[in-house]
């Protein structure tokens, strides 16, 4: 994987000092299979299958639904495996065992799928399966349509060839049609079925509604193959969670589907450039009820201002999340000791740039795909006066006594303007003595900071 | 219609139970003090199975080489040595084990040279293992990691009066319950004293500990299969069956109030049993073999349950229409919750996979489990008891 620590400015300035590192003690990032399963498996209409080995259907499952099953309305969904033995590995012999297929078709029906999408292990890969033939004799099979994202466990070092490839099998096949425009925007990155006002899609749904900014689809989280068609009639794209920023999105943005919001909106600063790149794009002025709706929030995040202001904090996150998260952190005027970003992406050095550059961004030290090794180093060598990091990242910090804040596992919005008080209340309540960890799974989550108009 | 699944027709499971090598090779030694367990493969192979650290309720320390497709060219060893050294550097752990994905273990390299490397260099232990599904799954890999650092540490069965169970792991759901229920159990009852054995914080590292001249029983993740006498103390019954056995196994003899012991909780049950016989309450059981069948054979044989029973792998020992009324082997999730839903059961016992609220009375019992912040003792007398409490609302209507 790609390492570095040191500066924030050399490592935006020099990309030459990254380097490439053998050993990684990784606790967060989640590989390029989960990426391109969770965008297919919490669609509506797809009935996702494993090829190959059941090890991967057994882990990726478990890491999608213990998280999502009850805070996200996920429920439980089938990941069914087509397994192949050794043997058939060796051989190259991958018929269809008939039994398993009409179980399969009995499944399909059920969940009323319209697409069965195929995730190949990397022992069909480098046997030189027939991926495409594999695919064709289900479809024949079974009488619905099969397809597979063009990605294995060993594609890359982090989920973004999982984005990527998930986003292409999406939208290529739709690319040579021609849709009319209208005036409406797609959130891209929320992989959840909820839709709930006090999560971060309801959040963002709900900014938009209020400044009369059509939303189209949410790509791909809860949503059908029909609303990827749809989706292609809106007139721009906006993320939800920037780790989806990709290609795909580019080739979308030539195809007039612009690229507007490409950082989630975390913060007071982010959040207003968020909504106003939307606008922008949409050519809408939405001034007014922009400033309305900041005025709203802005009392209480002044008043946890007053308190967090010059508190030394460490914070890590994905390419998108860390990126929103320093956009607070820096609206709260807090001193950024260490920040760390789980894995890049190819967009990870502008979006630092910009917040150099455009906000005034200071970090003390900036790591590159930390490991639980770096996290003690930095436990040991600074004082922080409160911890936001990944979940796992609290082993570190009860052996230390920090304060600390999840932000991979909590269900209560962080974005938004509500998003940037609930970071604040939750830093302050964690500096209090409040625990945020229950147990292993699950997040001792607070109320969400909600101001309604009127 | 209800099948027997057999090992071959389990490929045909939808979805099934059990996960690769790598998964099993990680319940055993997660949490393991000494032993640093490392990915040789994709970081995918390592980020998804972290879980096992979870189930063991420790720090996720799970290190990978991350390799990608360009290694599958070039080769990976170069790779995997600069990583062992790295891991020596950072975490002196007393034995590398390297586990080995299906990516790397296809390619076939020479990896046994890189722990020959390592060794000289540390003068530490590294062990390497093929944790590919090629190899075989979960259940497949535990006894051929416990035979390789067996060998390597020189752990021989004993003749002392400790007891160590081999096999009951950290990652065992309710472990930190169920470790003092099982200690409880065989120290009251059995001329000898229960020692953890080494897949749960034994003092094998320290020269003169208990663990090296314990006697040696396999159980949960080593359990040979060899009949229902060896599988868990689950039940009353169960539970003096597993003293017996282990009596006779270790050569230690029971305690001369063993047995009264014994009769007393049997006295204590038979009311709760007798209520709960010929009411054929429905109930399904996910589990892991030791702890699975020892449960399906109380439920069915001593409080009169129907069961449906669903195991990571068959015993060819134990018939299973002694034990239960539909059996699947290495059949879970989605597939297995559709299956019990057909049973009609009002009671499941297994993981989070199954546990489906408006449905069922769900009782956690196999890993994965999550949400559940307390976890019941399954084994020995009092858990018996307890068990059998809390069938009666649903037996009873």
């Amino acid at each position: 994987m790609r390492k570095y620590i040191g500066s924030l400015e050399d490592f935006v300035a020099q990309p030459e000092l990254e380097y490439d590192e053998t050993f990684w003690a990784d606790y967060q990032v989640l590989g390029p299979m989960f990426s391109a399963l969770r965008l297919f498996m919490t669609m509506e209409d797809v009935l996702p299958v494993i090829v190959g080995a059941k090890g991967c259907a057994y882990h990726l499952n478990f890491t999608i639904v213990a998280w999502g099953e009850i805070d996200f309305d996920l429920g439980k969904r089938p990941l069914p495996v087509l397994q192949f033995s050794q043997s058939q590995i060796i051989t190259g012999s991958f018929e269809l065992s008939e039994g398993w297929v009409n179980r399969l078709k009995v499944l399909a029906k059920r969940r009323g799928a319209k697409r069965i999408m195929l995730f190949f292990t990397d022992a069909m890969a480098l046997c030189g399966a027939n991926l495409d033939g594999i695919a064709a004799s289900l479809e024949k099979m079974c009488g619905i349509e099969t397809s597979y994202v063009n990605v294995f466990a060993m594609s890359g070092t982090n989920q973004w060839q999982g984005y990527k490839a998930a986003l292409e099998a999406m939208y290529l096949p739709l690319l040579d049609k021609s849709f009319k425009r209208e005036k409406s925007v797609n959130l891209v990155g929320w992989m959840w079925p909820s839709r709930k006002r006090n999560q971060e899609i309801g959040c963002c749904i709900s900014m938009l509604n209020e400044l009369g900014i059509p939303v189209n689809a949410v790509i791909s989280g809860g949503s059908q193959l029909s609303d990827i068609e749809k989706s292609l009639h809106a007139s721009a794209n906006a993320v939800v969670c920037s780790s989806l920023m990709g290609e795909m999105l580019d080739i979308l943005d030539k195809r007039g589907i612009r690229l507007a919001g490409n950082r989630a909106p975390y913060g007071f600063s982010g959040t207003v450039e968020w909504l106003e790149n939307i606008a922008e794009a949409l050519d809408m002025d939405i001034h007014e009820g922009l400033e309305a709706m900041r005025a709203r929030y802005l009392p209480k995040f002044l008043e946890n201002k007053a308190r967090l202001k010059g508190k030394k904090v460490f914070v890590s996150g994905g390419p998108g999340r860390v990126i929103g998260l320093l956009h607070a952190l820096n609206d709260y005027e807090m001193d950024i000791q260490v920040a760390c970003m789980f894995w890049p992406h190819a967009w990870s050095r502008e979006d630092l740039k910009h917040l150099l550059q455009e906000h005034g961004l200071k970090v003390g030290t900036f790591i590159l795909s930390p490991g639980l090794d770096d996290l003690e180093w930095a436990a040991q060598n600074f004082q922080f006066d409160v911890w936001m990091g990944g979940y796992q990242e609290q082993h570190t910090c009860k052996r230390y006594n920090i304060p600390f804040v999840p932000i991979t596992v909590y269900t209560v919005t962080h974005v938004g303007f509500e998003g940037a008080v609930n970071l604040g209340n939750k830093m302050l309540m964690a500096m209090d003595g409040h625990s945020f960890v229950e147990n292993s799974f699950t997040a001792n989550e607070i109320e969400g900071y909600t101001c309604s108009p009127n | 219609m209800f099948t027997e699944l057999t090992k071959e027709a389990g490929l045909a499971a939808l979805e099934p139970m059990c996960g690769c090598g790598l998964l099993g090779a990680l319940k055993c030694i997660a949490g393991v003090e000494g032993i640093l367990p490392m990915i040789h493969g994709p970081v995918s192979c390592s980020s998804g199975h972290r879980l096992a650290m979870l189930y063991a309720g420790v720090e996720p320390l799970l290190p990978t080489t991350c390799v990608e497709q360009s290694q599958m060219v070039l080769g990976s060893c170069e790779r995997l040595e600069q990583a062992m050294r790295a891991a020596w550097e950072k975490y002196h752990p007393e034995i590398l084990l390297v586990l080995l994905s299906c990516a790397v273990a296809m390619m076939g390299e020479d990896y046994q040279s890189c722990v020959r490397a390592y060794c000289q260099d540390t003068g530490k232990l590294a062990l390497v293992l093929d944790g590919s599904a090629l190899a075989g799954d979960e259940v497949d890999i535990c006894p051929k990691l416990y035979a390789a650092l067996c060998e390597a540490l020189g752990v021989q069965n004993g003749t002392g009066s400790n007891i160590a169970l081999e096999g009951f792991a950290k990652t065992d759901y309710a472990f930190q319950k169920n470790l003092p229920a099982l200690e409880r159990l065989i120290n009251d009852s059995l001329q000898g004293c229960m020692t953890p054995g080494l897949f749960a914080d034994s003092d094998v590292f320290s020269a003169d500990g208990a663990y090296a001249g314990a006697r040696k029983v396999y159980a949960s993740l080593l359990w040979k299969r060899d009949g229902l006498d060896s599988a868990a103390p689950i039940g009353v019954r169960g539970s003096w069956r597993y003293l017996n056995y282990i009596s006779r196994e270790t050569g230690l003899p029971l305690r001369s109030e063993a047995e009264r012991i014994y009769r007393e909780y049997e006295e204590a049950l038979e009311p709760i049993a007798a209520e709960l016989r010929g009411r054929g309450l429905s109930v399904a059981v996910e589990g892991a073999g030791w702890y699975a069948y020892a449960l399906a054979d109380y439920l069915k044989n001593d409080l009169g349950c129907r069961v449906l029973l669903s195991v990571d792998r068959e015993s060819g020992r134990i018939p299973w229409r002694k034990i239960c009324d539909a059996f699947y082997e290495d059949t879970g999730r989605f597939e297995l919750v559709e299956l019990i839903q057909e049973f009609g059961a009002k009671i499941v016992f297994g993981s989070s996979n199954v546990q489906m609220d408006a449905q069922w009375r769900y009782i956690p019992f196999y890993q994965p489990v999550w949400r559940v912040v307390e976890p019941m003792a399954l084994l020995g007398y009092e858990a018996a008891i307890q068990l059998a409490k809390q069938l009666l609302p649903e037996a009873i209507g």
